[in-house]
């Protein structure tokens, strides 16, 4: 049997569904570090002064020959998003502030949605399941075209 | 090859002094830090009184009303809390306490006899502090929820937080709340996620307006939470 629910969106819940439960349970969602990178990037760029970071990185690709017109427009060179995938995993692992880290993570997630959007190519070897989330939780947090251009990766 | 890298720094403004900078540009920012203890703070004052022995001093609204309406009106109330170390709902928890035995006092000098349990309990106010913590952790979350929505909804993420609070709040599957949105179960997890990195800023945000720093604010929120056991 298919139960119905009533929409919520917009409204906070009821407080009769507010039990003690409930309210640790979700006060528990707010405790830091995040679990995953990507949700701590996600964070960051959540934050308008991040966002605005995020685009200033964007503008720059830190990779030679390629442009964020060229990111942006469909297909990205393959052999170029390889460059970049292995340049934001470097960055990721060997940077100690978390800036940078944080940098490294968003061209990671970059090449990786790009190379298997335009090219059907995965180029990590993590679970696909659990690399297409961490690139849409971060396509969530940006704004058109980079948003529209990562969610390539779950089309 | 790889571009020489630019350093890049930039980190999120906290909001950890919003109440003392509203409280410093004028009449608007006092109206602004009102607004926010009302919605944040009454509710669980209301139900300390409840509980307390002061539920016989008279309504618990009318109560807290006079209490922000006296204390707030005057400057060196909050100044007060800010050359304090007291979490802010500690502070108005002892003013409300100070203001009933204030009123009491004038009670009295009016010749109007206070009962056997008003007079104990201005020797032992500390009952039901307890209650009054869970019920702020619980009008954290509600307001939390609040303020993620509005933030969801301006930024076009108004699903996002239709998914989150079916799934967090009423229990549902992502494979059934997803339905509505014409999304799978994978996407309304991630989008789920999304509204709830909101959610956690605006938790992190109302604790640390209450006090906590960047170094106790994680332990703050786990002290309510063990509250909440």
């Amino acid at each position: 049997m298919n139960e119905t629910y009533p929409s919520m969106a917009g409204q906070p819940a009821p407080n009769d569904q507010l039990d003690a439960k409930t309210v640790s349970r979700l006060l528990g969602m707010a405790t830091s570090p995040p679990a995953h990178p990507a949700d701590a990037l996600a964070i960051k760029l959540a934050d308008p002064e991040g966002r605005e970071w995020a685009m200033r990185a964007l503008s720059s690709p830190p990779i030679e020959h390629l442009s964020s017109d060229d990111l942006l427009e469909s297909p990205t060179d393959l052999e170029l998003l390889r460059q970049l995938h292995q340049h934001g995993k470097r960055m990721f692992h060997d940077s100690s502030s978390s800036s940078e880290q944080h940098e490294g993570m968003l061209w990671y997630l970059v090449a990786i949605a790009l190379a298997f959007g335009d090219h059907e190519v995965m180029l990590s070897s993590q679970p696909q399941k659990e690399v297409v989330e961490a690139v849409l939780v971060v396509a969530d947090t940006l704004p058109s075209p980079w948003c529209d251009r990562l969610e390539t990766v779950d089309r | 090859m790889s571009k020489p890298r630019q350093r890049k720094e930039a980190f999120p403004a906290t909001r950890m002094t919003w109440i003392r900078d509203r409280l410093d540009s004028g009449e608007e920012g006092r109206r602004d830090v009102t607004s926010h203890l009302m919605e944040v703070y009454a509710e669980p004052l209301r139900i300390y009184l409840l509980g307390s022995s002061f539920r016989t001093a008279g309504e618990p609204e009318e109560l807290i009303n006079g209490f922000f309406a006296n204390r707030l009106s005057r400057k060196e109330y909050m100044d007060g809390w800010r050359s304090s170390d007291k979490r802010l709902r500690r502070w108005l928890i002892n003013g409300l306490i100070f203001y009933i035995k204030e009123e009491y006092r004038r009670q009295k000098k009016r010749g109007a006899p206070l009962s056997d349990e008003v007079e104990a309990g201005l020797e032992d106010p500390t009952d039901q502090y307890r209650a009054f913590e869970q019920a702020w952790a619980a009008s954290v979350v509600r307001r939390a929820m609040s303020m993620a929505s509005i933030r969801c909804t301006h930024e076009g993420l108004g699903a996002h937080w239709d998914i989150f609070v079916r799934h967090h709040i009423q229990q549902q599957p992502y494979a059934m709340c997803c339905r509505e949105h014409g999304v799978n179960a994978a996407r309304a997890a991630v989008m789920s996620r999304t509204a709830a990195t909101r959610f956690r800023d605006a938790v992190r945000e109302l604790v640390s307006m209450d006090g906590a720093d960047e170094n106790t604010i994680d332990q703050e929120i786990a002290g309510l939470r063990d509250m909440m056991q």
